[in-house]
């Protein structure tokens, strides 16, 4: 029970403080530039209709859980994976500089500098503060209510724990921001994305196949060694895959993200 | 509108940001499928295993053609 609810958490927590850091880069953005009331009303109305998400799509999760738990477990291990290797593949390429690093900072000024060309506005709603936060809240957020919910489709008590991380994740990152004001660079974004890439990856093997009812080996009556053996054939993959990346590419190409 | 067409460009970007990945994520899922469909009793528990070894495969192989045409040329953003 603890290791699913872990399980559940973990890694809702980890992806959450990736995505929580980057929204936030914006958020800031906006609230050093045009003030903090519209961001934070902007933030709370992301926040919101996340719960809405999590909540439409979570119920029916827990509510019809036991009658279709095959079915779930292989849409479920799906959906893990092609988040899974999305972002395992995206860290790797920035291990072996193929892609470059996320940049925080460059990514602060870019903001900082289209908000300053958008102009304050007169009134005391600013309308421009409260899109900019509540769209990066929200297109942030969306990635993090797709994990929650993948995560937390073993059960009630799995969903509780993935939306608890997330939450955690959502604190801590907000803590740190309100006392920095700045963006939180120092975070190591890519090494957190690969953690959880790789741990995706492996929930989704393991209850994918789970869903095609095979059995993995029971060590000492459990089955996290089986978990964490494929966790160790993820990681070892990706340890090779960076090494052959190093001889493919051993200058790095430095293109820009998006084009890969 | 815009707003929206942005939200499901990201949506669709979750899952699907390199096309080669995701489909071949889906064709090894559906590969395991088969293969534990069809096996028979003592070999359906290797689905596990077999979906593992061609997910890694997608992924070096994957990794390995991204990396050469980065290589190949400096595309700036």
């Amino acid at each position: 029970m603890i290791l699913t609810l872990a399980i559940a958490a973990v890694p809702a927590f980890v992806a959450s403080i990736v995505e929580w850091v980057e929204a936030f880069t914006i958020v800031v953005a906006v609230g050093n530039t045009r003030g903090w009331r519209s961001p934070i009303l902007g933030t709370l109305a992301g926040l919101a209709t996340l719960a809405v998400i999590v909540g439409v799509f979570g119920t029916p999760l827990i509510i019809f859980h036991e009658q279709v738990s095959q079915s779930f477990h292989i849409v479920v291990g799906v959906l893990l994976l092609l988040f899974g290797m999305r972002w395992l593949r995206k860290s790797i390429l920035r291990f072996a500089g193929i892609v470059a690093l996320h940049d925080e900072e460059l990514i602060y000024q870019r903001e900082v500098a289209e908000l300053r060309a958008q102009g304050l506005s007169l009134s005391r709603w600013d309308n421009i503060g409260f899109w900019f936060s509540f769209k990066a809240v929200l297109l942030e957020g969306l990635e993090v209510a797709f994990i929650v919910i993948a995560l937390g489709a073993q059960g009630g008590l799995a969903l509780q724990a993935a939306i608890a991380g997330a939450v955690a994740a959502f604190l801590v990152t907000t803590l740190l921001g309100a006392m920095l004001h700045k963006p939180l660079t120092f975070v190591p974004e890519n090494f957190m994305k690969f953690v959880v890439g790789a741990m995706l990856t492996t929930f989704g093997i393991f209850w994918g196949a789970g869903g095609l009812l095979v059995q993995w080996p029971v060590v000492g009556g459990t089955d996290f060694v089986s978990l964490l053996a494929i966790l160790a054939g993820v990681s070892l993959t990706s340890w090779v895959a960076v090494r052959m990346l190093g001889n493919v590419a051993p200058q790095g190409a430095r293109v820009a993200a998006r084009n890969i | 509108m815009k707003f929206l067409a942005s939200a499901w460009e990201q949506v669709y970007g979750l899952l699907v940001e390199d096309g080669q990945i995701a489909v071949g994520t889906l064709a090894a899922f559906a590969a395991a499928a088969a293969w534990s469909a069809l096996a028979g009793e003592e070999l359906r528990d290797s689905a596990g295993p077999l979906l593992f070894v061609l997910l890694m495969s997608l992924l070096l192989v994957n990794l390995y053609t991204t990396g050469r045409k980065a290589a190949g040329s400096r595309i700036t953003h």
